[in-house]
């Protein structure tokens, strides 16, 4: 009882604020802004993946007064979002709970994504090294057939860089 | 009428499955002549898909109720326009239309790759004869276009109202032209595995393909986003629906592709891997297409229920395991012509480039087919929206971003770390004073936005210094002025140069993404005459919405249209009015909310029409400040001219095309 009524007082203390603060008259009007951020948390009954607040549905629109009432009798956030996944299920939420058996979903692709890069960093080294060991003693720095930079033109150096990288292999002369 | 195309249709599935086997048999027993019957069994195949796509636009236009997808999707009062659309407006029809785009294609690739591809041809029309098969089969055993009904309707159903506008009219061809089209790189792929060509052969064919598929997909994308923030009324533009997963999931693998082939072509490595993704892409092209029409995740996008789930699978399955069993027997073929010179280098970018996108579409993949694995499993039936999805990949995406401006910087084979800090220095410069400015000046003070500006400063800047230094070495060499310097430049290396824009559209892209899913601002009121509401964000400042009535709209006679009038001032200044709609089908018992807005690169005010009471004394309006959101679709815009630029035929190409036609054809055709 006693929560409650904390509850209720600092929702009039909070209305009073709020009151004094917009200079409008609230109390007659659900606060819609309000109501809105919470049904923006659960999803849309009937059409899937909309969530409450964006969807333009009768039913959704019903769901809406009802939080609309659930906070005109003082509830918070968090309980009317408890009100909703209890009678419902948790399917109501749009973010699925990390707990349980739905903690894979928000775990697995995660594991996967370091289990990839993990091996993706192991065989990038052992590729790079096994080049290493067997390019010591060799002694050309480009790959044959490309052309050494000579110029000593930084600006024609980039142009021919970017040949290169373009695998082009032609020079600048070409227009 | 309606017989004949259902003969088409037969026949046209005989024909493609006769070319299908024959190409294979000429092609191992060489038998050319089979060879080129199946060439022209493929060309069949396409008009005769052609032939019932005519029918069923006529059946469409004259309005042939007695024809059951024909009274589901269209009806007297829909305009000529909505009638000849209305071809892809249900689940029948749109696989008819998905056939016969990939005939097209199919027949496209013959046509012009015909002459110089002998060896890997028989296989890329056995292969993309076998898709349409399977395509063309469930048009003729399950989703029939051409079904009869036993009455006669006095009239359709019509259009589904939610695609009665013209970004949802364009948007499923260009999404299915994006799809569609990655047959034919996957086709060139396995014909390359099945032939033992390890060469990068299939991939500089298939380059141009794989790039206009792209752009399609990417387009498609695109439009269905703009489709939804313009119609849907719920603010926003991308909902992580399972439908739109399925079409960014390609995507998604198809981005990596785009840029590990360039390790393929530059440096004979990634063979493998490059294979791998794209048989992937394909795959997922087909599973979303699965994901889409069956039913089995609920979405707004789903197609009615239907037999098609099973066969779908089956196909996929089939698909995937010929494909892998090609892939691993082919392994030793594809061996690395090179080896990783270095663990700084454009190589491992890439590498690392292919990791995130491809965690990217992990994540999505995973979360679109959860709801799926957590029932059967579990029994629990739960919805996967929006805040998985965003918290999710967030971190990814600002990854790629870094990425797209750190690799540019990094050599082939070997960087020094030197030098690459050197060119890093003003970049990242640049993208800290973006920061600064934007926390002490602006004000912005969430961090992800922080951090995600800051990241697009720094890459953007990476990307004008490499257009820059382009430009100026062309201007201190060749002594050309800057706007030919800069014509030359791109016109010369346009895969590059192209592919810059194209990091600069994804780069607004993100601005106008981190602009409106931080700084959104929303409220709803219910005003009445005379009365009026303010919304007001700190970065763009206050407007105030006095309401001045309702008024019933010129309203066709399949609708009631009604418009809320608002008169609109900004900062204190008037500033036109904005007027929200709401339309009533009649028909279909469906009301649509279609949003007003003001636009202008700093934000839009973006206003619905919740509801009224009595003949709207009063009514309920909800207005959104998005910030920066236009620049999501100049983005888009950029994107879209970059990969044009990067795709265009070469000049000198098609010139050289031109020339050895013109000599074929010898000395009768004189030369200009």
């Amino acid at each position: 009882m006693g929560l409650k009524l904390r509850i209720v007082s600092s929702l009039i203390l909070m209305m009073i604020g709020l009151v004094a603060f917009t200079g409008q008259a609230l109390a007659q009007e659900p606060d819609y802004d309000r109501i809105n951020a919470i049904a923006k948390n659960l999803n849309c009954p009937t059409c899937a993946g909309l969530n409450l607040a964006d969807c333009r549905t009768q039913t959704c629109a019903q769901w809406r007064g009802q939080i609309g009432d659930l906070v005109q009798d003082g509830y918070s956030d968090q309980e009317v979002l408890d009100f909703f996944s209890e009678r419902y299920g948790e399917q109501v939420l749009q973010a699925p709970p990390k707990s349980g058996f739905t903690l894979l979903l928000w775990v697995l692709p995660f594991i996967a994504i370091l289990a990839a890069g993990g091996w993706l960093a192991l065989a990038m080294r052992n590729w790079a090294n096994s080049k290493q060991t067997l390019a010591t003693g060799s002694t050309a720095p480009a790959s044959p057939g490309q052309p050494v930079l000579t110029s000593s033109d930084p600006a024609d150096d980039y142009l021919r860089q970017v040949d290169r990288d373009l695998g082009l292999g032609q020079g600048l002369d070409q227009t | 009428m309606p017989n004949i195309g259902y003969v088409a249709l037969t026949l046209a599935l005989g024909l493609a499955v006769y070319a299908a086997v024959v190409s294979v048999v000429g092609a191992q027993r060489r038998l050319p002549e089979l060879i080129i019957s199946a060439r022209n069994a493929a060309f069949g195949v396409t008009g005769l898909v052609t032939l019932a796509v005519i029918i069923i636009e006529y059946l469409l236009i004259t309005g042939h109720y007695q024809t059951k997808y024909v009274a589901e999707v269209s009806n007297r009062a829909a305009p000529l326009f909505f009638r000849i659309t209305a071809l892809w407006g249900g689940q029948d029809g749109s696989l008819l239309f998905w056939s016969w785009l990939m005939s097209i294609f199919a027949a496209l690739v013959l046509f012009k790759k015909w002459g110089s591809m002998r060896i890997m041809m028989p296989y890329v029309v056995a292969v993309t004869q076998i898709t349409l098969a399977f395509f063309i089969g469930l048009v003729v055993f399950v989703a029939n276009p051409f079904e009869q009904l036993a009455f006669f309707p006095a009239d359709g159903s019509g259009l589904n109202p939610l695609l009665r506008h013209f970004g949802m009219i364009i948007h499923p061809p260009i999404l299915y032209i994006g799809f569609v089209s990655f047959v034919i790189p996957y086709a060139f792929a396995i014909a390359a595995l099945v032939t033992r060509q390890s060469g990068d052969l299939w991939i500089r064919t298939t380059r141009r393909w794989s790039l206009t598929a792209w752009l399609f997909l990417s387009l498609g994308l695109m439009l269905g986003g703009w489709w939804a923030y313009d119609v849907l009324g719920w603010g926003g533009y991308w909902g992580w629906d399972p439908v739109e997963n399925a079409s960014l999931i390609p995507w998604l693998v198809a981005t990596p592709f785009l840029h590990s082939v360039m390790m393929h072509e530059n440096r004979g490595m990634l063979k493998r891997w490059n294979m791998a993704l794209i048989i992937l892409t394909f795959s997922l092209v087909i599973e979303g297409t699965f994901l889409t029409r069956s039913g089995v995740v609920s979405s707004v996008h789903t197609f009615a229920q239907s037999a098609i789930g099973p066969l779908f699978l089956g196909f996929i399955v089939c698909m995937f395991g010929v494909s892998l069993y090609l892939f691993v027997t082919r392994w030793d073929d594809l061996n690395s012509d090179n080896e990783l010179d270095s663990l700084v280098s454009r190589e491992s970018a890439f590498l690392l480039n292919n990791l995130i996108f491809l965690g990217l579409a992990v994540i999505v993949w995973w979360g679109t087919h959860y709801p799926m694995f957590s029932e059967a499993l579990v029994g629990d039936r739960i919805v996967v929206g929006p805040p998985f999805f965003e918290q999710t990949t967030a971190p990814l995406w600002a990854i790629i971003v870094l990425l797209m401006g750190v690799a540019p910087l990094v050599p082939w084979r070997q960087a020094s770390l030197k030098r690459l800090g050197d060119s890093l220095l003003w970049p990242a410069a640049a993208g800290l004073v973006t920061m600064a400015l934007l926390y002490i000046v602006v004000g912005i003070k969430i961090f992800g936005a922080l951090l995600g500006l800051g990241l697009c400063g720094f890459t953007l800047a990476v990307t004008l210094i490499e257009y820059w230094r382009g430009v100026s070495a062309r201007h201190r060499s060749r002594g050309e002025s800057y706007p030919v310097a800069l014509k030359r430049l791109v016109a010369r290396n346009r895969r590059r140069y192209g592919g810059y824009l194209i990091h600069i559209g994804v780069i607004l892209v993100a601005i106008g993404i981190i602009g409106s899913r931080f700084y959104q601002v929303e409220t709803q009121q219910n005003l009445a005459i005379g009365e009026s509401m303010t919304i007001s964000s700190e970065f763009i400042g206050t407007y105030e919405l006095t309401y001045r009535g309702l008024r019933e709209g010129a309203s066709p006679d399949d609708r009631i249209i009604t418009e809320g009038i608002l008169d609109v001032s900004f900062n204190g200044r008037p500033a036109g009015q904005i007027i929200p709609v709401r339309e009533f089908f009649i028909v279909q018992q469906q009301p649509m909310t279609i949003p007003d807005k003001r636009s202008t690169l700093a934000d839009d005010l973006y206003v619905i029409l919740g509801g009224w009471e009595g003949t709207g004394e009063t009514a309920t309006f909800k207005a959104y400040i998005n910030p920066l959101i236009n620049w999501l679709w100049i983005g888009g815009f950029v994107f879209i001219f970059g990969t044009m630029i990067a795709a265009w035929p070469n000049p000198q190409e098609t010139g050289q095309r031109v020339a050895s036609k013109a000599k074929v054809r010898g000395a009768t055709v004189p030369a200009k």
